[in-house]
């Protein structure tokens, strides 16, 4: 069973690489192309070392328009609904735990990453974590970890190759999974193979990979209800709201929450470039 | 007598350096002041037991207004077309701006639980060419005093020499990164019309 599921894994692993390795190329070939020329293409006078960043690299945004919209339809006619009925329902300690069994369940993700990265301070922090969680936490369901100043961080894959100087590649919408890259769509599969629950889920009957996987879209999206809700109230284009969003926090998730000078808003010279008067 | 002529230019250069320094630091201490000073009552605002919902929306929507630039705000979210805003047009591109952000701060109250925040603003790095720009960075804690996640201030000095705030960014996600990215987008599928994205915010903000 196990030798089938790696085969299968690696059928799908490989094809999916070709994939990507062809869409990173699109990317590549884009990014070559000069700034000055289209100038609907940059959003604003930036800094030469940052115009990367501000180009529009969503190439493929009719498409993505229409993943996003019909994943946007998925939420609001199933994923929102009984999302908020989560809510409605389970007392607020019980979600907290929800959230903090799925995030001790994450660890061996995130020590690898972090070993990857050589951060072995935060591997420390990570290994710690899960040493305690899972024991004096009864199996992750609590967090005295952060209350020893043992905090969690998030790492993936994608972010070790971002370190590595791996672009990220156009911008996708993938079905059901929301907003990607090819670089972060390559990071989830590599992930999902080095996620302990993955192999352990292999094995059983297809309900309860089924039922896992539902309850964990239920309780991330119930964290999610209020800054999608009124991200989409107060946006005049959801979809690139939702874009901006996204890159914003996976540059974040790069620096490790530590602010980049060398990204977004922060390379407008605002007296400068927008000639603006104070 | 040769020495000393080429002394008196490189003392002149260190003097300059040094004030500079100094002026710069003098600035960038004001900044966090100013940011401390919002945070502290924006988190006694949200944590205090004495406001209702509604006069939490008051008084956050008051020191917004007080201490918050809509003008060059709207400016930034514009990005390139900053420069194509005619001036009959601007007040009432700068009031929905306004009221645009009241009203997702609105919404945010609306929706988040009453917590307790305590808001420490410790760094700063001045940024511009006019030198009239800061970048104040500090965190954002719970009760026990932990960090639930970063904050980013981008604050602008006035000709008047107040202080104003430009932008906040939590957790590295930034308001008027955001906007810039919708309206731009926006403005460049409609035609490159500014009154286009005047009339979308209308209609976003009446629903």
């Amino acid at each position: 069973m196990i030798t089938k599921n790696i085969n299968l894994f690696f059928k799908y692993f490989l094809t999916l690489s070709f994939f990507l390795i062809i869409v990173s190329d699109f990317a590549i070939a884009d990014s070559y192309v000069d700034e000055t020329v289209d100038n609907n293409k940059v959003y604003a006078v930036v800094d030469s070392k940052n115009i990367q960043y501000m180009k529009d690299e969503d190439p493929f945004e009719n498409v993505n328009r229409k993943v996003f919209a019909f994943n946007n339809a998925l939420d609001n006619a199933i994923v929102e609904p009984v999302s908020k009925v989560y809510r409605a329902l389970v007392p607020s300690v019980i979600r907290i735990s929800a959230r903090n069994f799925l995030s001790n369940l994450e660890t061996p993700v995130v020590l690898l990453n972090d070993l990857l990265q050589g951060k072995f301070i935060r591997a420390e922090t990570t290994f710690k974590r899960f040493l305690i969680n899972s024991t004096v936490g009864f199996f992750g369901l609590t967090d005295p970890a952060s209350e020893m100043g043992l905090l969690n961080h998030s790492e993936d894959f994608a972010q070790t190759l971002a370190l590595n100087g791996v672009p990220a590649g156009p911008y996708l919408v993938s079905p059901i999974f929301g907003p990607s890259t090819p670089r972060h769509i390559f990071g989830r599969i590599v992930d999902f193979a080095s996620h302990p629950l993955t192999w352990y889920l292999a094995d059983q009957p297809s309900e309860v990979r089924l039922s896992y996987g539902l309850l964990e879209t239920v309780i991330v999206r119930e964290e999610l209800i209020d800054i999608l809700d009124e991200t989409e109230a107060t946006s005049t284009d959801y979809y690139i709201a939702i874009r901006s969003f996204y890159r914003q926090r996976r540059i974040n998730e790069i620096n490790n929450g530590n602010a980049s000078y060398s990204s977004g808003e922060y390379s407008i010279d605002t007296s400068k470039d927008l000639n603006l008067l104070f | 007598m040769y020495k000393k002529i080429k002394i008196i230019p490189l003392f002149f250069f260190l003097f300059i350096l040094l004030y500079s320094q100094k002026s710069v630091a003098e600035s960038c201490e004001n900044a966090i002041t100013f940011v401390n000073k919002i945070s502290a009552e924006a988190s006694e605002i949200i944590s205090s037991d004495k406001y209702t919902k509604n006069q939490r929306k008051f008084y956050f929507k008051k020191l917004f207004i007080d201490n918050a630039d809509f003008e060059t705000m709207g400016k930034v979210a514009l990005g390139k077309y900053a420069r194509k805003l005619k001036p009959e047009i601007s007040d009432e591109y700068n009031e929905l701006i306004k009221k645009l952000v009241i009203q997702m701060i609105y919404n945010r109250l609306d929706s988040e639980e009453q917590n307790n925040y305590i808001i420490v603003n410790n760094t700063c790095k001045p940024k511009g060419s006019k030198g009239l720009e800061y970048l104040v960075e500090g965190d954002i804690l719970d009760s026990d005093e932990r960090k639930i996640t970063s904050i980013t201030w981008w604050i602008i000095g006035k000709n008047d020499s107040s202080l104003k705030v430009l932008d906040v960014s939590i957790a590295g996600i930034s308001l008027a990164l955001q906007k810039r990215e919708e309206f731009t987008s926006f403005i460049s599928r409609n035609n490159n019309n500014i009154n286009a994205l005047i009339d979308n915010l209308k209609d976003t903000l009446i629903e």
